[in-house]
């Protein structure tokens, strides 16, 4: 399986449009896992079942398990999680945004010296801009209900991240959009979803 | 002969689509060109170096003793990566390394620091100092990598060897080197299995009167056997103060073994004037910061130290290193790198795109190379063929840019060959995207870079344009060797240098190289002599005698011939050969012959290679053995 080591920090996919787990000090933290092999601390965005699989029991969200709400500074073992606003503005359904302010959360992770940051499900909002120097971005990149190949694009352009992840695209015209606009700010590395 | 010529030359000039604006007639080429050589030209180059103390002599004394710089002093490793501290470089990934098992590590250029930084204080620990030799035989792992930046930061010379030659050639290099220091891994992982580099390391031992301490550095975690006050293990030892070195510009950086036509030789390049050289080279072929760069060619070539240890890192690049072959876990893992991780510099060898040209196209069709902008090849002479199917295949990609139209393969961008040789450092010849770019001749190694004082000369000396001959430099380059054999010293002549290729150049100066004039074999790009295949089939019992000689070969460019005299299995003679000399040496025919005459070995291969190639009325013995063979065929 493909996984990426950084600083002491090891990250691997576990499965759904943007499950990942990261694994520091001995622990592994996994967000919007739907496999939960060998995760320890579970954290959910939203409860799309393309993020949370149904029958979990403990876990944080911004739905159900321990809620947390943006502006939120947890401590779980070695990482210090501070959760975000992740939320669209121009994806609507009806007539409204498809994730609704509020519903949803993003999460930026301290682990050691490394900052990682998973926006959830979201727009290109302007809460990203204070989210301060990342290390690891975790991006959706597909459109639809998240940021467009292009908008991901710019969230790169705005954050700079030494390394972006892209998530949730399911064809691969989307991640070339988005790799081939977002290439010269970061460095990408494509993990295949892993379930 | 003249199959050869049909095979590697092409009249063919091609402008890829997006460098449509970009390229300059060859009158604008040649007459930058005329203007490149003068020494002074180089003192430009190594004026974008960093000087602790300026040279105050640019070039003194005679081929092929030639100092560059001479009384200028520098910090090699500064001007690697150092240079990139407070720069928005020093936090930007400098290295992305995937193993064949799936685990992929990053760095930016502040943890390589750290890293090269820490393990300076380790070799220093275990006696290594200024000028001390350190050799390598262990694949680029990070941790490699990273203790080769730090034998340049205290100034110890290294030399990495190829973990595809075996015991027997690891020996002599031993013996010939004596190194303070030899760095191993414990086995790293081929198709799945190990392979125990250690072993191999301690059987070459064996057979050595010097035996260095052994640095082993833990990739997959097996046992292995550790000799008490000999061998250590990275991780175990504990680092000392270790400062970074300011060296004299001719002091050695690095050093290779190359086959010549008797045996093994040496050349050691030194810093001043081989990181000129290099900064110089490497971003006249295209690099940027901004780049993500892939390179197959690992260090062990000349190619894999100049372009992903030192030139790529002086620029500030993102290096990627996969660590398997191109077909594990399956024959598209290299177009995986290189879309996975929006690699847009590609640098391979010529035997790698034949290999590659060869599999089920869909493998290349199914990945998105889109983002490429550049594919740089080398090693071997290149079959007009195989650049086509990689201008066309690769390198059009799905999105029209400028004029190229995917749907009809047009071509999008540059496929790139260029020539390199140990002795000569760095890429010497070369249609260059980011100086003087020309359009470029399929098959060709492109006309000589600036700087380069490259002709084809006929037996007399003088230039010849449209036919074979031989390939030289006709003055010095900044990254000639500081030290070197007799082997290398005779190849000058007359204050000229001969390569020991033999080439075409073209009345618009590109060069078709055609491979070896001598009796060295390239193999997959290696150069390698004779002399060792011969010591190595010798030494079976039963053989009295042997002569190795290159015969062409449709993947490998040449393949080893063994003429053996004396009561000897083929299946040994091979299984002798791979395991002393290497898996890359192993014969692909072996004849056996009830004499082989008492004359130099060296005019015997000459005679078998011509009678190889079909030439008439020659030596009575190498004409039967020709024929033996192509009846044994």
């Amino acid at each position: 399986m493909l996984r990426l080591q950084f600083r002491g920090v090891e990250i691997r996919r576990t499965g759904g449009a943007a499950g990942v787990a990261i694994r520091h000090g001995g622990v592994t933290l996994c967000i919007d896992a739907l496999g939960l092999d060998r995760c320890d601390v579970l954290l959910y965005t939203h409860s799309h079942p393309d993020h949370f699989p149904r029958g979990v029991a403990d876990f944080y969200s911004p739905f159900g398990g321990r809620v947390v709400r943006p502006g939120e500074v947890l401590d779980l073992g070695p990482f210090r999680v501070a959760v975000t606003d992740a939320y669209n503005v121009t994806k609507l359904q009806g007539g409204r945004p498809i994730h609704p302010r509020g519903e949803g959360v993003g999460y930026v992770v301290d682990a050691g010296s490394v900052r990682l940051y998973h926006t959830g499900d979201t727009d290109l909002i302007k809460e990203m801009s204070s989210v301060g120097p990342v290390d690891i971005l975790f991006v959706p990149i597909g459109g639809g209900s998240v940021m467009t190949p292009e908008e991901a694009a710019e969230a790169v352009m705005l954050l700079r991240p030494k390394i972006t992840i892209p998530l949730h695209y399911a064809e691969k015209r989307q991640y070339v959009k988005f790799r081939d606009i977002a290439y010269p700010y970061t460095n990408i590395v494509a993990l295949p979803s892993g379930i | 002969m003249e199959t050869l010529l049909k095979e590697f030359i092409s009249e063919e000039r091609v402008i890829p689509p997006l460098f449509k604006y970009k390229t300059i007639p060859f009158e604008q080429y040649k007459k930058i060109y005329k203007e490149s050589l003068k020494p002074e030209f180089w003192a430009r180059e190594a004026s974008y170096l960093i000087w602790e103390r300026p040279w105050t002599k640019l070039v003194e004394g005679d081929p092929p003793a030639v100092r560059w710089f001479v009384g200028g002093e520098l910090s090699p490793y500064k001007n690697i990566v150092g240079k990139h501290a407070g720069t928005w470089i020093w936090d930007k990934v400098a290295l992305i390394w995937r193993g064949e098992d799936g685990l992929i590590k990053a760095f930016t250029y502040s943890d390589l620091d750290q890293l090269a930084a820490r393990y300076s204080g380790a070799l220093r620990a275990l006696g290594v100092g200024r000028g001390d030799w350190v050799m390598f035989y262990a694949p680029p792992t990070p941790e490699v990598i990273a203790l080769m930046l730090a034998a340049v930061r205290i100034g110890a010379p290294f030399e990495p060897v190829f973990t595809g030659f075996g015991h027997g050639d690891l020996a002599m290099r031993i013996e010939d080197r004596r190194p303070e220091l030899l760095v191993a891994v414990d086995a790293f992982p081929r198709k799945g299995k190990a392979i125990k580099v250690k072993e191999t390391v301690d059987k070459a031992l064996k057979l050595t009167k010097h035996v260095p301490k052994v640095l082993v550095v833990r990739r997959m975690g097996i046992d292995v056997e550790l000799i008490g006050g000999r061998d250590f293990v990275l991780d175990d030892v504990s680092p000392v103060e270790a400062e970074e070195v300011v060296v004299e510009s001719s002091h050695p950086l690095f050093g290779l073994h190359v086959g010549y036509d008797d045996g093994l030789g040496f050349v050691a390049h030194g810093a001043g004037g081989y990181l000129a050289q290099t900064y110089a080279t490497t971003r006249w072929i295209g690099l940027r910061p901004r780049d993500t760069y892939f390179c197959t060619v690992l260090p062990g070539w000349i190619t894999g130290i100049t372009y992903v240890l030192f030139g790529p890192f002086m620029v500030g690049s993102a290096v990627v290193i996969y660590e398997g072959g191109p077909d594990y876990p399956s024959w598209d893992v290299w177009w995986s790198v290189l879309e996975d991780y929006a690699v847009n510099v590609f640098l391979t060898t010529a035997g790698a795109l034949r290999l590659l040209s060869r599999q089920d196209p869909k493998l290349l069709e199914s990945h998105n190379l889109d983002m490429l902008k550049l594919i740089l090849t080398t090693a071997e002479p290149m079959e007009v063929k195989y650049w086509k199917w990689a201008y066309h295949y690769v390198g059009t990609g799905t999105t029209p840019s400028i004029d190229s139209l995917p749907e009809k393969l047009s071509g999008r961008i540059p496929v790139i060959h260029m020539f390199i040789q140990t002795e000569l450092g760095t890429f010497v010849t070369g249609s260059l995207p980011n100086y003087a770019f020309v359009p470029v001749a399929p098959g060709s190694v492109g006309p000589p870079m600036p700087g380069f004082d490259i002709d084809v000369v006929d037996d007399s000396g003088n230039p010849v344009r449209g036919r074979p001959g031989q390939l030289v430099v006709k003055r010095p380059w900044p990254a000639m060797p500081v030290e070197y054999s007799a082997w290398y010293a005779k190849k000058w002549r007359g204050g000229v240098y001969y390569v020991g290729d033999l080439a075409v150049m073209a009345d618009d100066m590109n060069i078709f190289p055609l491979g070896r004039s001598d009796t060295v074999m390239k193999i997959n790009g290696y150069r390698i002599s004779p002399a060792i295949i011969e010591k190595a089939v010798a030494s079976l019992p039963g053989v009295e005698d042997a002569v190795a000689v290159g015969l062409r070969d449709p993947q490998k460019f040449e393949s080893p011939l063994v003429v053996v005299k004396g009561k000897a299995n083929p299946e040994d003679v091979r299984h002798k050969v791979r395991e002393y000399v290497g898996p890359i040496a192993e014969p692909s025919a072996v004849v056996v012959m009830d004499h082989i005459p008492q004359e130099p070995k060296r005019q015997l291969r000459l005679a078998l290679k011509l009678a190889l190639r079909g030439a008439d009325g020659l030596h009575p013995w190498a004409k039967e053995v020709a024929s033996k063979l192509r009846s044994n065929i």
